[in-house]
């Protein structure tokens, strides 16, 4: 119903969450020498790691949130919070570098901003920081209705389109490449949301690692004349 | 690492934008409000440089603030939507200068180096200076644009440049206060003090109309303006229905002395 609908919307690079500042790696991927046509092999390497990381720690923080809201939880404050921080802290064990982990908090501040002035995301809005975007995602699908399939999906989708519109920023090509890339991709995220969507527990998020991803992303954070955050 | 609170400030600073064409010198007229404004006044800085770092550095380097007051927010190659459209990214790092060094007074957002038509949300900022200088032809400001046409002050830079791009500097302001009736225009010359004075009274009046509530933050617009006859009485905006004086707002100030020398 609704949550078809409102999965189109989050999944919508129009939303103003400050995305357009990402390129998921792609930027210093291709200045460590990753060449353009091997963007589809990049999304099925993002897919089968951090993505999946971030996926079904998404999905877990959605599961947190829908106990909450149908009372399961108990008391509507605390309980929560200190159940969502211990997703966030999951998923954040499990990204070493720590320049990837600050740009997910920003984006998940500016997520938060944008949802919380949308749906009413208390006690989340007001607890001290960082969350991770993953922790955040995860709560306004849930809010919205969206299901583990549809929380794994929408943070697998926004993913591949970070990657493929980076790319096609950085270095040009046909566009409707990118969306030949995009739709291909689609085996491999419906491969990850099969995988991550009975995720139940922090302790289950995957502890996959893409040591190159992150190295690169570490490097990035002091690059000069970057056009992207990460 | 930043405490990435999600609580907003309480401590609310005048924000204001910087926009314009590429080197027509915005880094420059924030370097020279630092300077003139950093000892009686809290001061911060966002730069929006298209390449992330360039045009905080240019700042740091300068030396007219603590660098640490100066940060750099990357735009993806996309300097309108972090300034208008998606500003996320950019009132979060406003609200984290506002809160490590509160109280701060003014924030100063630099927008990436950009066309005519870029210019600020009033959900970024308050108040927006759009910067040409001579350099860039003395047409530019008769061919309008958004920010040239509405944005709160438009700064012509560089006027000491003028004889040497062939340029009448006079002319090229009247051009300019005919295309934005009446609205501030600041001519602006670094090597000329009392510029320079005119455009810092500019800043401290905008902060007190900011302060006693009388400022309302305006949005150039995404389009170009429409052209009226200029009148004594105030003028009409054709989108907001509005009709105003500049006497009430206060700009007829800092108008009249533009005119001064």
């Amino acid at each position: 119903m609704t949550a078809e609908y409102l999965s189109l919307l989050l999944a919508d690079g129009r939303l103003p969450t400050g995305a357009h500042t990402q390129s998921a790696g792609v930027e210093p991927a291709l200045r460590h020498g990753m060449r353009v046509e091997e963007v589809p092999a990049y999304l099925r390497v993002r897919l089968a790691t951090v993505t999946e990381v971030e996926a079904a720690a998404a999905v877990v923080a959605g599961r947190v949130w829908a106990r909450r809201t149908t009372g399961a939880q108990g008391p509507r404050s605390g309980p929560v919070v200190d159940a969502l921080r211990e997703v966030d802290r999951a998923w954040r064990v499990r990204t070493l570098s720590d320049a990837l982990r600050e740009a997910s908090d920003l984006l998940g501040r500016s997520y938060l901003r944008t949802a919380g002035a949308v749906w009413d995301l208390e006690p989340l809005t007001s607890a001290p920081g960082p969350w991770c975007r993953a922790v955040v995602v995860g709560v306004v699908a849930a809010e919205a209705g969206l299901d583990a399939e549809q929380t794994a999906r929408l943070v697998a989708y926004e993913d591949v389109q970070t990657v493929v519109a980076a790319a096609l920023k950085l270095e040009p090509f046909d566009p409707s490449l990118g969306v030949r890339w995009a739709a291909d991709a689609a085996v491999g995220v419906e491969a990850l949301v099969a995988r991550v969507a009975e995720t139940a527990e922090p302790a289950d998020v995957p502890a996959h690692s893409a040591p190159l991803v992150e190295e690169w992303g570490q490097h990035h954070q002091t690059s000069e004349r970057r056009l992207f955050r990460a | 690492m930043p405490d990435s609170s999600t609580t907003p400030t309480t401590t609310r600073a005048l924000r204001i934008g910087v926009a314009g064409p590429v080197g027509t010198g915005k880094s420059s007229l924030i370097a020279l409000l630092c300077r003139e404004l950093g000892t009686e006044l809290s001061l911060a800085v966002v730069t929006n440089d298209i390449y992330t770092d360039e045009d905080a550095r240019f700042l740091r380097s300068a030396g007219v603030l603590d660098p640490e007051r100066i940060r750099a927010v990357e735009t993806g190659a996309c300097p309108h939507t972090a300034i208008r459209d998606d500003v996320t990214q950019n009132l979060l790092a406003v609200e984290d200068l506002e809160r490590d060094f509160a109280p701060v007074d003014v924030v100063l957002v630099e927008s990436g180096g950009d066309n005519l038509t870029a210019t600020f949300s009033p959900a970024l900022v308050d108040a927006q200076f759009f910067v040409l200088d001579v350099a860039g032809g003395g047409d530019v400001a008769r061919k309008g644009g958004p920010g040239i046409g509405r944005a709160d002050a438009l700064v012509v830079n560089k006027t000491d440049l003028a004889p040497y791009v062939g340029v009448d500097v006079e002319q090229m302001v009247a051009d300019a206060e005919s295309a934005r009736e009446g609205r501030t225009v600041l001519p602006l010359s670094r090597l000329d003090p009392e510029s320079v004075a005119r455009v810092k009274a500019w800043v401290l009046h905008t902060l007190d109309h900011f302060r006693s509530g009388e400022h309302v933050a305006q949005d150039p617009g995404p389009m170009a303006p429409h052209f009226h006859a200029e009148g004594d009485e105030g003028h009409f905006h054709a989108e907001t229905g509005e009709t105003h004086s500049h006497v009430e707002t206060g700009e007829t100030h800092t108008h009249e002395h533009a005119h001064a020398h």
